[in-house]
């Protein structure tokens, strides 16, 4: 008959061999565990506070700047004025078309053979000129020089008509586009 | 039932304080861990946007700080007289002439309709008067006459006149009989900006005036102010002196 253990101590329960290598286990794992955990804890809430008190402190000097800011407030308005002005003057002049060089360049383009009678000048650059010219020569030089000045200048030219009045005078009818971004 | 608790404690001893640790160790984790990494979340791009702002911030008030009050006065006061705040035809008619007279060139008709000129209407910038620019303007239709030469100079200077005017149409005829003289219809536009009445929040960035635009306000501000200012029904100087003719 094999001896049989006899448990001496009611209520302390003998621990089998598996739940005391366990306990081992636990006994040793479970504090760096522990500590792990609370280290990333630690680290979390301390970043938090960081975090908190840095947001904090760039909202103060954020109202300081705002309350600097405020301070200036008429300045800014003559500012804001200025502005809407340059604004202003930035459209007018980026949608201009200068009439004088256009002006001056018919008239020099024209010569001594070609006499103008009128021009009319839009400012989207659509031109129509009505000239008389002295013989068929003159016609094609004038033509002839529009042409020659056409890819850099304008975006179409059209012969509108050529009659030839008595007197041996023609009358040349042209509708001309003009590129606003072309200096003339 | 005690001894059924006291019979299991004593069974589970060995997981129970395992059990306990990691119960403790989730419900911190749920309650205090979690919620803050998600305040981390949050203060982090909280804190990106408050220094973009503060950036801005700092930046307008700089740029507010650098502005000379004196000089800003003096540019608005001379690009106000280019493009005045109102529609103000007396300055439209008074550069008209100006420009007509220092060239010589001979003003036969002048005619506008700028509206509504004395109530809150006036400064209400219209949507499309020229339409393209978006800047408000009502026409003036001149008709001129004069030396062909000084016609081309005149159509330079009133472009680069103060008060400021662009020309929309020009029909030029050129005089039969005299070929140095040209009679012309323009159709001229005369801006004006309302000026504005509020400026925006503290926190909205202020819009610099570039290098481009301050250019263009000191090209305008080289352009000449022609013509003696005054105001559309003003009363004429009183007469002095003998005011008829023909009286003793």
């Amino acid at each position: 008959m094999l001896p049989k253990e006899i448990n001496l101590i009611p209520n302390k329960k003998t621990l089998s061999p598996q739940e005391t290598a366990l306990r081992r286990r636990l006994g040793k794992w479970m504090p760096f565990l522990l500590v792990g955990y609370l280290l990333i804890l630690g680290g979390v809430l301390g970043y938090w506070l960081f975090l908190s008190q840095n947001s904090a402190q760039i909202e103060a000097d954020i109202n300081t700047e705002k309350r600097l800011i405020s301070e200036r407030t008429n300045d800014e308005g003559l500012y804001s004025l200025l502005k809407q002005k340059a604004l202003a003057l930035t459209k007018i002049f980026g949608n201009r078309t200068d009439y004088s060089a256009l002006y001056n360049y018919f008239t020099e383009v024209a010569g001594s053979e070609i006499t103008i009678k009128s021009v009319r000048m839009i400012d989207n650059g659509n031109t129509v000129l009505e000239v008389d010219a002295l013989n068929s020569f003159a016609v094609d030089t004038f033509v002839g020089r529009l042409l020659q000045d056409g890819p850099d200048h304008f975006r179409r030219i059209e012969l509108n008509g050529v009659h030839l009045a008595p007197g041996g005078k023609y009358t040349i009818s042209l509708e001309i586009d003009v590129q606003k971004t072309s200096v003339l | 039932m005690k001894n059924y608790f006291s019979n299991l404690s004593r069974e589970y001893s060995v997981y129970l304080l395992p059990t306990v640790v990691v119960l403790v160790l989730i419900l911190v984790t749920m309650y205090v861990a979690i919620p803050k990494l998600q305040e981390i979340f949050e203060l982090n791009a909280n804190i990106e946007t408050q220094q973009e702002q503060l950036i801005q911030l700092k930046k307008k008030r700089v740029l507010l700080q650098s502005i000379s009050r004196n000089e800003v006065i003096e540019r608005i006061k001379t690009t106000s007289s280019a493009i005045p705040s109102e529609k103000d035809a007396g300055t439209v008619i008074a550069t008209i002439e100006g420009v007509s007279t220092l060239h010589q060139i001979g003003l036969d008709s002048l005619s506008l309709s700028p509206g509504s000129v004395s109530s809150d209407s006036a400064k209400t910038p219209l949507p499309t008067v020229h339409g393209s620019l978006g800047t408000p303007a009502f026409p003036v239709n001149i008709h001129v006459r004069g030396d062909k030469v000084q016609f081309g100079q005149f159509l330079k200077s009133i472009q680069e006149a103060r008060r400021l005017f662009d020309i929309s149409e020009a029909t030029v005829t050129y005089f039969p009989d005299a070929q140095n003289f040209v009679s012309a219809d323009l159709v001229l536009y005369a801006y004006y900006v309302p000026p504005i009445t509020t400026i925006s929040a503290i926190e909205t960035p202020i819009i610099e005036i570039t290098q481009e635009e301050q250019t263009l306000l000191a090209k305008v501000a080289q352009f000449p102010e022609i013509g003696i200012q005054f105001t559309v029904g003003q009363t004429p100087p009183e007469a002095v002196g003998k005011t008829n003719l023909f009286s003793q």
